[in-house]
Order: C-alpha cells, then sequence, then structure tokens
C-alpha cells in the first residue's frame, strides 16, 4: 500500500471533529512519541504539534520531508491535530519557518488587549516548581507557549544584578528573567513562579528589589558589564527569541541577532516543567540536552 | 545677564550626578591625632560583612553605603588627656543638599551624630576620621 493510499484513507477518528485546515509549514522534526502510537511533526510556522499515526512507511515518508515546506491538511480531534495529508509544496512566499533566522523578521509585541486577557494568558501558563528549574528556561518555554498556543509575540524582561549588589547583600543571582506581554500599551511580567498575577515592570522589580532602588533600562549589554559599582542592578526589555544573558551580549557585542526559535535550546528548556519531555515530547533533536 | 546666570545655574543643577561607586576597603587602619597637645592613636576597624548598601539611592538614582565602623580613640599619655574610647558607629555617604538627596562617594557620617564622620580616597583607602569626645575634637589621619 502506497503512503498516497494511506494518506488517502485517513486516520481513524475515535472523536467528534471540531476543525479542519490547512497550514503551509516547514517540517522541523519528527519525533515518535513515547506515550502513544503517533508520529510528531513539529511545525516551523506555528510551533504547533502536528499527528500522525505511527507506521514504518508514514515515519519514513514523513522524515523525508525534515527541512521541507509543506502542505498539512488536518482535522482537529479534541486538542490535537491530526494530519490527513501532507504534501511537499517547494518555495512559498510567505515567513513559514519559524526555527530559522530570517534578515527581514521583526516582529511587533503582540498588544492582547486587557489585563483581564492577560491574566487569563498568565493563568495558562505551565505551572512550575521554582526550585527544579532556573529562571531563564521558564521564561522560555512560556514564551513559545504563548507563541505557539495563542500566536502571542511577548518579550522578556531581565534583571541584572551588579557585583555590588551580589557582593555587598550576599545576594545568590546574577539575573532574573520573566516573560512580558503588551495588554493595551502596558508591559506586564509574567513570573508565574515568583508572583499570583500580571505585575507592570516596575511592580515586577520591586518584588525582587527594595522599592527605593530604581534600575536603569539599558540598551547595551556593557552598559551593565562595564558598570558594576555605581548601580545596583540594570533591566533590559529583549525580544522573546533570546534564551541566555550570553545571548545578549553576543547580540551587543558581536551583532547576531536571534529571531527563531532554537530547537536546542527548547529541548533545554523544556526541563523546566515536570515531565517536560514528555509534554514537550516534539521538542527533541536526539541528541542529549545541553545543560541540566 | 541676570537671567543667563540663573539659567546656568538651573542647568548645573539639573545636570546629572554620577558615582564612581568606589566601597571602603575592609580592614584595619590606624592614624593619629593630636588633642591639646596630646597626642591620640586611632584605629578603624572595617569588617567586610559591615559594609553593606544603604539600599536607597540619591535623586539622580546613585545608590548609596552603610558601614559600620569599630572606631578605637586612645590617648599616649592617660595622664595629660583621658580618652579611651571604643564604639561601633554607623555611617552614610547619603548627604542631603539644597535640592533633596546626594551620595557622594568620599565623604561619609553618622546619621545619629552627623559630626562624626570620614572620608575615603579613590581607590577606598580611609583617609581621615572627625570624632567628638567628651575631651575635644579628635581629628584622625590615616
Amino acid at each position: 500500500m502506497s503512503v498516497r493510499t494511506i494518506l488517502a484513507m485517513g486516520l481513524l477518528l475515535a472523536t467528534t471533529l471540531v476543525q479542519a485546515g490547512q497550514t503551509v509549514t516547514n517540517v522541523t522534526a519528527v519525533v515518535e512519541s513515547g506515550r502513544t502510537r503517533r508520529l510528531l511533526v513539529l511545525s516551523s510556522v506555528d510551533g504547533r504539534v502536528y499527528k500522525a499515526e505511527r507506521n514504518r512507511e508514514m515515519k519514513a515518508y514523513l522524515e523525508g520531508l525534515r527541512g521541507l515546506n509543506v502542505q498539512i491538511t488536518w482535522n482537529q480531534v479534541g486538542t490535537e491535530r491530526m494530519i490527513t495529508a501532507i504534501t511537499p509544496v517547494g518555495s512559498v512566499s510567505q515567513d513559514v519557518n519559524y526555527f530559522m533566522p530570517n534578515p527581514n523578521r521583526d516582529l511587533e509585541p503582540t498588544d492582547v488587549g486587557t489585563l483581564e486577557r492577560a491574566t487569563q494568558i498568565f493563568n495558562g501558563l505551565n505551572d512550575t516548581n521554582k526550585t527544579r528549574s532556573q529562571c531563564f528556561k521558564r521564561a522560555h518555554m512560556w514564551s513559545y507557549d504563548m507563541w505557539s498556543r495563542l500566536n502571542v509575540v511577548s518579550q522578556k524582561i531581565y534583571i541584572f544584578y551588579t557585583r555590588r549588589y551580589i557582593e555587598l547583600q550576599d545576594f545568590d543571582w546574577w539575573f532574573h528573567v520573566a516573560p512580558v506581554v503588551r495588554a493595551g500599551g502596558v508591559d506586564y511580567a509574567l513570573d508565574r513562579a515568583f508572583t499570583k498575577k500580571p505585575l507592570t515592570i516596575r511592580e515586577w522589580k520591586d518584588k525582587f528589589l527594595n522599592k527605593n532602588i530604581t534600575c536603569p533600562t539599558i540598551t547595551h549589554y556593557d552598559e551593565y558589564a562595564n558598570n558594576q559599582w555605581n548601580r545596583l542592578c540594570y533591566l533590559r526589555m529583549m525580544p522573546m527569541w533570546y534564551f541566555r544573558p550570553a545571548d545578549i551580549r553576543d547580540l551587543d557585542r558581536e551583532g547576531r541577532v536571534k529571531n527563531n526559535w532554537d530547537l536546542a535550546e527548547l529541548q533545554d528548556a523544556r526541563r523546566a516543567f515536570d515531565g517536560g519531555e514528555q509534554t514537550y515530547e516534539a521538542l527533541d533533536t536526539g541528541a542529549r540536552t545541553i545543560t541540566h | 545677564m541676570k537671567t543667563t546666570i540663573i539659567a546656568l545655574l538651573a542647568l548645573s543643577s539639573a545636570y546629572a550626578h554620577t558615582i564612581r561607586g568606589t566601597a571602603v576597603l575592609r580592614g584595619k587602619a590606624e592614624g593619629i591625632a593630636w588633642v591639646n597637645g596630646v597626642q591620640v592613636e586611632c584605629t578603624v576597624k572595617l569588617d567586610k560583612k559591615k559594609i553593606t548598601n544603604l539600599l536607597d539611592e540619591d535623586r539622580f538614582g546613585n545608590p548609596a553605603y552603610q558601614v559600620v565602623a569599630e572606631i578605637a580613640l586612645t590617648s599616649k599619655d592617660r595622664r595629660a588627656l583621658s580618652l579611651r574610647e571604643r564604639r561601633e558607629v554607623r555611617f552614610i555617604n547619603m548627604h542631603t543638599d539644597a535640592e533633596g538627596k546626594i551620595v557622594r562617594d568620599e565623604a561619609y557620617f553618622a546619621p545619629t551624630d552627623r559630626r562624626w564622620n570620614f572620608t575615603i580616597d579613590a581607590s577606598g583607602r580611609l583617609t581621615a576620621l572627625f570624632a567628638p569626645t567628651p575631651v575635644g575634637n579628635v581629628a584622625c589621619r590615616f
């Protein structure tokens, strides 16, 4: 039986169809689920996982599409998007691969409208055990989830603590980061590990530093690196793509712009959440995770 | 002319005052002073754990320090001048001028008695201490 025939037969759907559609995308990864008999196709245009029943022919076919632009025809079954057809489409004019850099990509942060909507988004973020994870991994996964699940382009807010603060206050961190969404023109930090609701940047800063201390907002990493004694802290707003402080340093010193997701970073970041390896099965490079 | 001077004054007072943020060096400093012709030994101990940020800023956003110093002042000739003073004094470098709060890198004073003060150089080394005592003012050089 050919792959085309298999696809034509479609999938055996156990539940009611809710939605159907087509997506033009690029196949970023194809992963065999360890939990179900599904093949997981990570789509680059929306970060979604499209699924197909697992068999040898389908696996070979999908793996052959890795890195190619495709059109996926799908049915939504519950929360899953099941592939009914997937075919290569050659080059496309639209920006479909958010896992690759694009010099022309410069996404404006999404304005979600109201604080109520920002609060809904906040409440929908994965809850996390902050003793297990590091803030930059949580922030990255939350940013990715907001983008892939809600189509929200977010930012990140960093606090950099200076040597003066760290040494004299006997403090353990040198930075902290949380995702930021804009609502009604106001930026809110969504730091679900430390706060109970979205906070303005000032409120969020006050959570981590004495209210009397102002942290200047910087636009170059060296404003922090070169001024370790005449300030206690600095703030830096960054686009959602930047994973680590080293990425900010590399941007400012070497011009290394990031405007795409990096699968290895997401594989690393998913460890922020209990069971992250299972929940985010498709975010797997097949290689070992970089950090713990 | 008057308007120009006022404008220049306003401009200079509005101009940002930026500190270096020099921290006081920790350790022990020993110096001397003379009170009524009698030599006084001054010892100032600055413990690392007692040099901290005040966690307050001046009107330009400069953060201030606070330092708790162990000070010992002893006259060499106890019969001529009876001085044997040991105390811990808290100093800060957050001052007040006509415009409001201002941090000074080199000058500290004790908020509980502003006459107690010390100065440091650009590397954080203690250079002078002024201490009012019952037997007279002690101005130590280090």
